[in-house]
């Protein structure tokens, strides 16, 4: 089963379809707390959809369900995986989730959750590392996973490729070998981001990515998003920052259609 | 390692097809008298997956374990392993000379107290050389070479390795033990609380080593732990346990962001926000 592609222009990437969430919180007298009925959401390679609502009418909830942190009640979030196969992320095994995250869907939160020791430079490169790490894995069609194979001159070139992205995010070469977790909000959000976009994949979901930045910073944010998009992801988006939004967005979906009938 | 990799893909065949599990385990009972420990337990690991076990004290996560490292014998169910050496293997009906042989080379297992884990009165180099001399290994500089490699791959200095022990620190020894269990290359690590007993400072570091090991090697390992925060750092999955059942599986992610059980929804609530 896969959803129809009527190819009315660019290829589609990813279609929630008749999405629904509901919380059941058995701490709380078994209270079910109903979020979000009937997403339907398209979003096709190029595009930059904005979620457009109010906090607490569920846009982070769409998100995390459509990278399986959240599992959706009822309906299909489907994913295209390779040029001929869809899947199900509402109804996929884990394996399944765990391969698109992977390969398929950058997630960009407005967390850094990190192991603390870790230098932003390193944190970057390990990202990129393991990345290069399991696509190989895939295209040798092994199992077995053998010691990271990386050679002087590639390790050379993944240096100058991290190097060159956090020098595109401003973040000062003093900082590279400190953990992230002793910087400024802007900064995390911005080595976040620079984790993510070190592995360009098709499909990209960003809450909030120019939370905490200051203006020079979320320009050098927009552009590097934008550029994205031109290449040719398919970015499903929350934007509180009404500048941001107009810079990112192609078109926006009002949460309001999602809303629960009480 | 080309050689490996060719055998690897005979005994498991093509990655696109389903994955085969490196660690099976069906429907694992077990009963200490009229209580039953386990009931039912089930679930798969595949090379270079990182699985959590959570739940409080007394849900049967170590009895779980030591089941499946054969330390304890159960009354239902099935230990499967995908060997190098021996093939697809039920553990429990495998001789003990057998059993021995899987645990020493191509599993690992890392105890909460490192004490339990190491002779605590030879040298760390002795420590990581004895399982190697156990599996026959007789060339003193070719030992003292590897274990050397595995003491550097945890990040103790050359220098301590003819040093006992007892003049680590728990962090150290907790290092010690795992460069112990590395030296062979097993593919499989079994690990029981191993952060629990240290400072948190030194927690992380471990966190990180343990994280940067089973990504670099491939590593599969079962971790059991009640610390919720080591699960979300090193585990891709995860099983919460409650009295002796699996109550909840799935993403680690997933389970802590949005438990579905309630036992699994009482757990996550009761996590200190730091």
């Amino acid at each position: 089963m896969s959803p129809i592609d009527n190819q009315a222009s660019a290829p589609l990437k990813l279609k929630l379809e008749g999405v629904s969430k509901h919380f059941f919180l058995h701490q709380r007298s078994d209270q079910a707390l109903q979020v979000l009925q009937n997403v339907n959401v398209e979003v096709r390679a190029g595009e930059c959809v904005a979620l457009d609502g109010s906090s607490g009418m569920g846009k982070s909830s769409i998100l995390k369900m459509i990278f399986g942190n959240y599992l959706a009640s009822s309906g299909h979030i489907w994913v295209k995986k390779t040029s001929d196969e869809w899947v199900d992320v509402a109804h996929a095994p884990v394996r399944e989730v765990l391969q698109l995250r992977a390969n398929t869907i950058n997630y960009v939160s407005q967390f850094l959750r990190i192991i603390p020791r870790i230098g932003a430079f390193d944190l970057v490169k390990q990202e990129a590392l393991f990345h290069t790490h399991t696509q190989e894995m895939q295209s040798n069609s092994l199992v077995s996973l053998p010691a990271l194979p990386i050679s002087k001159a590639s390790e050379k070139e993944l240096d100058e490729r991290v190097a060159q992205m956090l020098e595109r995010l401003h973040i000062a070469p003093r900082l590279w070998h400190l953990p992230p977790s002793t910087f400024s909000g802007g900064e995390q959000q911005r080595i976040n981001l620079a984790k993510s976009l070190i592995n360009p994949k098709p499909v990209l979901l960003l809450d909030e990515p120019s939370a905490s930045l200051d203006l020079t910073n979320a320009e050098i944010v927009i552009d590097l998003i934008n550029a994205e998009r031109r290449r040719g992801a398919a970015i499903l988006g929350i934007f509180h920052d009404i500048d941001v939004k107009n810079a990112l967005m192609t078109r926006s979906i009002p949460m309001s259609d999602f809303q629960p009938q009480l | 390692m080309q050689g490996e990799s060719i055998v690897e893909h005979q005994l498991f065949g093509d990655r696109n097809q389903a994955q085969s599990p490196l660690l099976s385990v069906k429907d694992l009972s077990k009963s200490f008298g009229t209580r039953r420990a386990l009931e039912q337990v089930s679930f798969d690991v595949c090379t270079g997956e990182v699985l959590a076990i959570v739940g409080e004290s007394g849900s049967g996560k170590s009895t779980l374990l030591n089941c499946i490292n054969a330390n304890l014998e159960f009354d239902h169910g099935q230990v499967l392993f995908s060997s190098k050496a021996l093939g697809w293997v039920d553990m429990a009906k495998l001789s003990e000379l057998d059993q021995r042989l899987i645990k020493r080379t191509e599993w690992g297992f890392v105890h909460q107290n490192p004490r339990d884990g190491l002779i605590m009165n030879v040298s760390a180099g002795a420590n990581i050389g004895e399982r190697l001399m156990s599996n026959g290994a007789r060339n003193y500089s070719h030992i003292r070479a590897q274990a050397l490699e595995s003491l550097l791959e945890v990040e103790i200095d050359a220098e301590r390795l003819d040093d006992m022990p007892q003049r680590f620190s728990g962090g150290m020894q907790q290092r010690l033990q795992i460069a112990r269990n590395l030296v062979t290359h097993p593919r499989l690590i079994l690990m029981d609380e191993p952060t629990s007993g240290l400072d948190v400072s030194v927690q992380a570091k471990l966190l990180d080593l343990l994280k940067q090991l089973t990504r670099k090697r491939g590593l599969a390992v079962v971790i059991v732990t009640h610390d919720l925060a080591v699960a979300r750092l090193l585990a891709d999955q995860m099983i919460v346990m409650q009295d002796g059942k699996v109550v909840e599986c799935g993403l680690t992610d997933q389970i802590l962001d949005d438990p579905q059980h309630p036992y699994s929804q009482l757990l996550v609530s009761s996590i200190l926000q730091g």
